[in-house]
């Protein structure tokens, strides 16, 4: 009996596992979204989930003319990821750890290109999901 | 016997751990590893953050965005060129055909928003909550939503916000539920249909910043086509995927030139400003086959 209940809260824990650690991060990134205020979210979520001294990539075009703001956040809050903007060469444009590990920095953009933002979790925080959100100036009401 | 139990629920609950750490964006192949870093010298690269980085994640520019061009530079509303939601009917014989035209629809949706057309921004709204819900989508085009949609039908920037939001759910619950692919279905329909109204505008109306945003698509067309081979085993993205690489070659000549200028960052602010200036050089021509092209793949999705 008792090892029928093991095998069964294995199974439980087996499936699950995988939904609930995606659920914190659509929670991180519910958290987060109000950060993108007042640009307009490009309508796509990024997501992680990172042992420590890992770093996740995302790859995007930014481009010439527009301002963006690139929002990252994680588990316990906001401002504990570190995140670096890097150009299509590797170049490194931003790191927020040169800003207090700022939460969230804007972009103007006079060429359109490549861009790679780059994401971990601050040392020290052990593992979770990092959440990476980028919004445009829509000069909606211009 | 326990404590071996024990062990063995150990090891699996780490192996369900590593599983779930795979995250949403899939992983990092060798050979896109090989694509992307053609052209990038040795030097260039920060070996150690390479071997560290555990996933690439592509993204795709929102289609309201590209509206939001296509309104700044002047060009008038042309309502006839979007895709009827009438149509909506002709799209659930499958999920892939659903995921597409969704992103379709929300680009229509976006451009009706941007120029103040709310009759036919309902309509489309409609239309897109209809494929959210044969999706089976939860949390983006709800009731509520709808509601606030209505409620805010004469304030632009909040029906903006609205639906750019309600796409963000969606990719949201699509990747959190390991439907990756259909979430990139869903931006490929999208980022088509922005192209496509872009193209059919310059048709008529030859506006320079659309003609150089055509251009510079070039970019996110080779983004769109790396997302979509992460799924390449999927039914029907291959042949996606072959009509998105006829159309990149149609963009082989186009020319992207860049002249380098240091970024400067005002901490003040929290603005940095990225000083180099790129140039988008485009032949009539060329134009003309990247529209016809961009013109008979998204008929295929439509039809």
């Amino acid at each position: 009996m008792k090892r029928q209940f093991f095998k069964l809260a294995f199974l439980l824990g087996f499936f699950a596992l995988p939904y609930f650690s995606n659920a914190q991060c659509n929670f991180v990134a519910n958290s987060c979204s109000p950060n993108l205020h007042p640009y307009t979210s490009d309508g796509q979520y990024y997501h992680s989930l990172l042992l420590e001294g890992e770093t996740a990539e995302f790859k995007t075009t930014f481009y010439a003319a527009e301002e963006y703001r690139v929002v990252a956040c994680s588990k316990d809050g906001l401002g504990n990821v570190n995140f670096s903007v890097l150009d299509a060469n590797y170049n490194l444009i931003f790191n927020n750890s040169d800003y207090d590990d700022a939460a969230y920095w804007d972009f103007k953009f006079n060429s359109t290109n490549d861009y790679y933002i780059q994401a971990s979790l601050v040392p020290g925080s052990g593992s979770g999901c990092a959440v990476i959100l980028i919004g445009f100036d829509c000069h909606c009401g211009d | 016997m326990i404590k071996s139990l024990n062990k063995e629920l150990l090891v699996l609950f780490f192996a369900a751990f590593l599983f779930a750490c795979s995250g949403g964006g899939g992983s990092k192949d060798q050979a896109q590893l090989d694509e992307e870093m053609e052209g990038v010298s040795f030097e260039e690269v920060d070996k150690e953050t390479q071997e560290k980085v555990r996933t690439i994640i592509y993204s795709i520019p929102s289609p309201i965005q590209i509206a939001s061009l296509i309104k700044n530079s002047g060009a008038n509303y042309t309502g006839e060129i979007l895709n009827s939601p009438s149509n909506v009917e002709n799209y659930y014989s499958t999920n892939s055909s659903i995921a597409l035209n969704l992103g379709v629809y929300g680009a229509d949706l976006g451009y009706c928003c941007m120029y103040d057309k709310t009759q036919d921004a309902i309509s489309y709204l409609t239309a897109t909550k209809k494929l959210s819900d044969a999706l089976g989508i939860l949390g983006a085009f709800e009731v509520a939503t709808m509601e606030r949609f209505e409620e805010n039908l004469d304030n632009k920037d909040s029906l903006i916000h609205i639906v750019s939001e309600s796409f963000r759910m969606s990719d949201t619950y699509l990747k959190e539920n390991e439907r990756n692919s259909l979430g990139a279905l869903v931006l490929t329909g999208g980022w088509l249909e922005g192209l496509y109204l872009s193209a059919k505008i310059v048709e008529n109306h030859p506006l320079q910043p659309i003609i150089t945003r055509i251009g510079e698509q070039k970019k996110s067309l080779g983004n769109l086509i790396l997302l979509l081979k992460q799924f390449e085993a999927e039914k029907q993205i291959p042949d996606l995927i072959i009509n998105l690489e006829s159309l990149q070659k149609e963009f082989d000549n186009v020319e992207i030139k860049e002249t380098y200028a240091p970024p400067t960052t005002d901490p003040n602010t929290g603005v940095t400003t990225i000083n180099s200036k790129s140039e988008v050089i485009i032949s009539k021509e060329s134009l003309e086959s990247i529209i016809k092209k961009i013109e008979s793949i998204r008929n295929d999705i439509i039809s």
